[in-house]
């Protein structure tokens, strides 16, 4: 790994940041709709309709707020917040901060996404490696346009499928939200129990959309490394097929499959967003939806740039940490 | 080059399922009439019967009739993103991988920045930024950040070509870069444009019928994904109402199986090694 | 092409399977954290049963969490909000509670008022006995300090209101004091202080009070017994999940005889979640009260779990009014719209039952003047109806519309829409978000009768709905009207034109009173209504309505389609005794200040 590799994964690394904090602050702007102003319509619209106007009260926040200040100015002031880590005061939750809110949804959120990233990673390689193999039992051949059918479905209509199969027509699992309400957030056995069992359909919705991808993406990788020379050698030594198989195959096949882990980041994290509004998960996901639809323009700032950050920031360290594991990438040039 | 589309069945079937879907829009549109999709051409919430083969809305449209009329209007957002993105994609790629030096390293970078942003995530908040989206707006929106991935893809492929025997030859014999572009570049290239462009018409779909589902797309006119809102608007799934919020997804999950075959088709094409495999 | 090197990796495998192991368990790990990180209050509440504990959920759909849950001050910035969700029927108590259904004015924290003859003034009698919960004498004192507080503080919520109206506030002992106002209002003390729907004014305690900025004041100290009301609860812990509240046994109605304490000994306030959500927990008895169905979705429900109830014992309307109607607004000085027979050209095209039925699944009633069904209402309705039957507003009938628009010089073009000069009507109809069912069937009405409308959606973002309409460049669009929950002049005086624009572009004073009608012999009506009671017995009011009401439905100035109406649904699993059409005690909104009725009278139910 050389210093000009890291060096240019850090800069892409700060260019994402730049480009987050200017879009972030560009996005709500599309609309000439004053953040305070939209926020007093959505208190009207929801039956404090005789309260008059709220021409002095807008008036009033918009100072408190800074949005009276002309855009370049504000542009700046963003600037100065973002890297004191003052994602500002959510407008809906006046004075309530933007980052607490967001520490309280990420949990959730990483978790789900985490969790069912990395078994759908393991599950579906370990499957695509065995669809490869040609000593696997022929009735997991079934599985190849299974899994094809499921990648192809979009997370969502997925979810809802599960939603409506498992929680409605048979009712055996949790339709929404994380946990039973009227339940206090503790940590004790039967509530690790409640969360998981509420996970359990969002994480499949990930799960099955995600896992197609692997194993077929697995598959194609056994392949072209069985055609190699050091299996036939493998073979010529008369090593065990188990050893062949995890030692030799997997192993240089699954390389490849943690750059495709990187890349497909972000299209995870889109659709993860779309499950947790599917199931009413608490996370990030949620968090956006609501302050989209409450106008709530602060937390979506918060929401979009955190987001943005995390993803460049897993990339940025899956590409730190990936030359380490092939040490074949050092004697390629880019 | 022809056997090979013969024998490639994977691009055989998923084209044909493709084209059964775009039948059953294109075809079907001119055999449905407009006034059945419409609100109140039925008693609301009936479920299949001979008059309705697919039972009606809450409404009361013809759920068959919107949802015929509603897939033209998806795949044309598809399109029309498809299009743009990967002809934009492809001349960033070109200009990157054959010119070299800045413009490759500006592009490069300005690839890999976009590259980490969750596009979803910014369609959403764009897209609810904006009052009413009409068909053609939705695919512009969606082709901004549809043009990454098919850019990087024909990069990648240029600078491959860019150093084969022929183009050398080209290039000694005196032919201008755009010439060589032309002639030697772009036919090589046309199997991973192919399979890019489906591949960015797949996804352009998807975040077209997510941004629908959400609420965010065109209103004025049917679509998938608005008929799936409107589906879990009126609760159509603890109601039960299985004949308005399936079809949608069934074809939805019929056009992506489709694509996602043709794209690993056309991959095989495009990358003769994978063809000697199973 | 690099051919792939060969490498040996024995044990290689736990190089990889070994660390991604311990990642999956320590993300899993990160999933349960949200239950380790949630914020701990100063004490653990205690241990309250399921069938002691009541659940009411916010009105719905809508989020997963508390808004806000370190705030409690219900008059900064967003307050409203907390007012109405949780504030109402456990911290604070209102001088007067309201029953809509009846029209009947509760005396609560006050035993009576009496509005000056001049109408510049109120002079209120507070009950004897009233307590703050932290032993203090509630009295004048309070009254006076919370309306001045609102008089001098302009970034507070309804300062604006107080500032307009109230010039200050006499006391004369502590349980007897006088608002004084800057110019006569017959119906001030109604509006801010015993209808308590929309607007609720706490009185908060000025010993609390007293030297902290109340636009930043979070009003929110558990250990110190923050926030301070006069109700029967006490708040115990708020988190964004839910927020608890306690029975504050040494409540002041119970120490005087004036109520029962309520049943429930703690009550949780949790968001509802997605639509899908609330139905779903309600089913599984997460939630005793508050969630919003659709009424499909309130039928299913009540498939799974028949101790799920709403207002009425019958469909398909099971639902509630909330004091508003579902309205067309029409431009009546601007634009296409401006024509009156134009106007009644769309009037003759609307078909209410069918916007009723395929919009709101026949859940409502159709509705031709801007009153609700309340009972108060009916006896002003029941002395119009021959108004109504000369007029005829609900008549859907395309010959008419034919006829009306070549009155107006009108005619068919080509493509079937009207048309003047070659110039046809095509307009946008601008819907904001949370009425978008009616979008496509009365554009459909509008459109199979000859007028090109194509509608056109707000959603989530309305405010530029309400600039196009307010500044009277609208020509057609659909809302709300709401103020007729007593009385007919709550929506009529809203077509005074002092609530019209000064011109086309600029905005008007009023948010939803927008139909830019400008008429004197109108405006004279409603100038002699402002200065009288309402009484359906009183014959010069009465005249005044008729007057009012013939003038609107002779000019079209808006159409009225139908009545809002929510399914908000009960849960009678462990509560029962909720106000229901055949019981209606008060209004079934948990938003509104008279849900605390509910509180008082609920029982035990069944159980799980």
């Amino acid at each position: 790994m050389t210093l000009g590799y890291v060096a240019r994964r850090v800069g892409v690394f700060f260019l994402v940041v730049f480009f987050a904090v200017s879009i972030n602050f560009l996005i709500p702007r599309l609309r000439p709709t004053n953040p305070i102003a939209a926020r007093m319509y959505e208190f009207a619209a929801s039956g404090a309709g005789r309260a008059g106007d709220f021409r002095e009260l807008i008036a009033i926040y918009n100072e408190k707020f800074g949005l009276d200040k002309p855009l370049w100015q504000q542009y700046i002031t963003y600037w100065g917040d973002v890297l004191r880590f003052d994602l500002g005061t959510s407008i809906s939750f006046y004075p309530g901060l933007v980052r607490d809110e967001i520490m309280r949804a990420a949990p959730w959120t990483i978790g789900l996404l985490a969790v069912s990233t990395l078994l759908a990673f393991t599950i579906g390689s370990l499957l695509g490696a065995l669809l490869a193999w040609p000593r696997t039992g022929r009735v997991f051949s079934i599985f190849v346009p299974l899994l094809m059918t499921l990648s192809a479905i979009p997370y969502y209509l997925l979810g809802l499928v599960l939603v409506y199969l498992f929680a409605l027509v048979w009712p055996v699992l949790p339709s929404s939200s994380a946990y039973t309400s009227g339940a206090r957030l503790t940590l004790s056995w039967p509530m690790v129990v409640d969360i998981l069992r509420h996970a359990i359909l969002p994480a499949a919705s990930i799960i099955l959309a995600v896992i197609g991808f692997w194993g077929l993406g697995m598959r194609a990788m056994m392949i072209t490394t069985m055609g190699e020379d050091y299996m036939i050698m493998a073979q010529a030594k008369g090593l065990r097929g188990r050893t062949i198989f995890f030692d030799y195959a997997l192993r240089n096949a699954l390389l490849p499959q943690v750059t495709g882990l990187a890349i497909s980041l972000a299209g995870i994290m889109s659709g993860a967003i779309l499950v947790e509004i599917v199931f009413g998960y608490p996370g990030i996901g949620f968090l956006l939806y609501r302050a989209i639809s409450s106008n709530d323009y602060f937390v979506i700032q918060g929401v979009v740039f955190f987001v943005i950050l995390s993803v460049g920031l897993a990339l940025l360290i899956l590409d730190l940490v990936y030359p380490l594991l092939d040490p074949r990438i050092q004697f390629r040039r880019s | 080059m022809g056997h090979a589309i013969a024998d490639n069945r994977m691009l055989v079937a998923g084209t044909a399922l493709v084209l059964c879907v775009l039948l059953f829009g294109v075809v079907g549109s001119m055999f449905v009439s407009r006034a059945r999709a419409d609100v109140g051409a039925g008693r609301p919430s009936r479920p299949p019967s001979f008059e309705y083969l697919l039972g009606t809305d809450q409404q009361g449209r013809d759920v068959l009739a919107n949802v015929v009329l509603g897939t033209p209007a998806t795949v044309k957002i598809g399109l029309i993103a498809g299009v743009i993105g990967v002809g934009a994609g492809t001349v960033l790629g070109v200009l990157a991988g054959y010119a070299g030096g800045v413009s490759d390293a500006t592009i490069r970078l300005v690839i890999d920045v976009l590259l980490t942003i969750p596009n979803l995530m910014v369609l959403v908040v764009v897209t609810s930024m904006l009052t009413g989206v009409s068909v053609e707006g939705m695919g512009l929106i969606i082709a901004v950040l549809a043009w990454m991935w098919p850019a990087r893809t024909v990069r990648s492929q240029v600078l491959s070509i860019r150093e084969r025997m022929y183009v050398q030859v080209a290039r000694l014999n005196g032919v201008s870069p755009f010439g060589i572009v032309v002639r030697e570049l772009l036919p090589n290239l046309a199997p991973f444009v192919a399979a890019s462009f489906v591949g960015t018409v797949a996804a352009a779909i998807l975040a077209s019928i997510g941004l629908s589902a959400l609420g965010l797309g065109p209103q004025n006119e049917a679509s998938l994904g608005l008929t799936i809102y409107w589906a879990i608007f009126y609760g159509a799934l603890i109601r039960q109402l299985w004949w308005w919020f399936l079809p949608p997804i069934v074809i939805t999950v019929v056009l992506f199986v489709g694509l996602f075959m043709m794209t690993a088709g056309l991959d095989r094409i495009a990358n003769p090694r994978l063809r000697t495999t199973v | 092409m690099t051919r792939l090197t060969f490498l040996i990796s024995r044990g290689l495998k736990w190089r990889i399977l070994a660390p991604s192991l311990c990642t999956s368990v320590l993300l899993a790990a990160a999933a349960i954290t949200p239950a380790a990180v949630a914020a701990p209050s100063a004490a653990q509440p205690r241990e309250v049963a399921r069938n002691d504990t009541l659940i009411v959920s916010g009105f719905g759909p809508g989020l997963t969490e508390i808004q806000d849950p370190g705030n409690m001050n219900p008059y900064s910035l967003g307050s409203l909000g907390r007012v109405r969700d949780i504030l109402n029927k456990t911290i604070y108590e209102f001088l007067y509670l309201y029953n809509h259904n009846t029209g009947e004015e509760i005396p609560w924290l006050a035993e009576s008022y009496t509005v000056a003859p001049d109408l510049q003034s109120v002079d209120v009698t507070l009950r004897n006995g009233v307590e703050w919960s932290d032993g203090q004498p509630f009295t004048s004192d309070d009254v006076k300090f919370t309306l001045e507080l609102l008089r001098d503080t302009p970034s507070l919520v309804f300062a604006s209101d107080i500032k307009e109206w109230v010039r200050d506030v006499t006391v004369s002992d502590p349980q007897h004091f006088r608002i004084n106002l800057n110019k006569p209002n017959a119906r001030f003390f109604y509006f801010y202080f015993v209808e308590n729907s929309e607007i609720h004014l706490p009185i908060v305690p000025r010993h609390v009070w007293q030297g902290q900025d109340p636009a930043t004041f979070t009003n929110l100290d558990i250990a110190a017994g923050w926030p301070v009301g006069t109700g029967p609860y006490k708040l115990v812990d708020a988190s964004a999940q839910q927020q608890l509240f306690d029975r504050n046994d040494n409540w002041w109605a119970a120490k005087t005889g004036f109520q029962n304490l309520p049943k429930p000994l703690r009550v949780i306030f949790m968001q509802p979640g997605a639509a899908d959500t609330a139905a779903a927990r309600t089913i599984n008895n997460e939630f005793d009260a508050g969630a919003v169905m659709q009424p499909g979705v309130f039928e299913a429900a009540r498939a799974r779990n028949p101790n799920i109830t709403s207002w009425n014992t019958q469909g398909p309307s099971w639902g509630a009014p909330d004091a508003c109607l579902y309205t067309l607004g029409l431009n009546t000085r601007w634009g296409p719209m401006a024509d009156l027979r134009v106007r009644r050209a769309v009037q003759h095209s609307i078909n209410r039952q069918s916007m009723v039925d395929l919009a709101y699944e026949s859940a409502t009633v159709p509705q031709v003047i801007p009153f609700s069904t309340y009972g108060g209402l009916a006896a002003y309705q029941n002395q119009l109806t021959d108004l109504l039957d000369s007029y005829k507003p609900d008549d859907p009938d395309p010959a008419k519309v034919a006829s009306d628009m070549q009155e107006a010089g009108y005619s068919r073009d080509s493509a079937g829409f009207w048309a003047k000069d070659s110039a046809r009507i095509t307009t946008d109809l601008l819907t904001p978000g949370w009425l978008k069912p009616m979008g496509p069937v009365l554009e459909k009405q509008l459109r199979d009768n000859g007028f090109d409308v194509t509608f056109k959606l707000f959603d989530p973002d309305t405010q530029p709905f309400f600039d196009i309409v307010r500044a009277g460049n609208a020509n057609i669009w659909i809302i709300v009207h709401c103020g007729s929950s007593r009385e007919p002049y709550g929506t009529l005086q809203h077509f005074h034109s002092r609530f019209a624009s000064p011109a086309q572009g600029q905005l008007n004073s009023y948010l939803w009173a927008n139909s830019q009608y400008m008429n004197p012999e109108y405006d004279a009506i409603i100038n002699q209504m402002d200065a009288i009671q309402p009484s359906p017995t009183d014959a010069q009011y009465m005249d005044l309505t008729r007057k009012a009401t013939n003038i609107f439905l002779r000019d079209v100035v808006e159409m009225t389609l139908a009545e809002e109406r929510h399914v908000v649904t009960f849960n009678n699993t462990y509560w029962t005794g909720w106000m229901n059409s055949s019981n209606a005690y008060a209004a079934p909104y948990s938003l509104w200040a008279p849900f605390l009725l509910s509180l008082l009278r609920l029982e035990p139910g069944p159980g799980a």
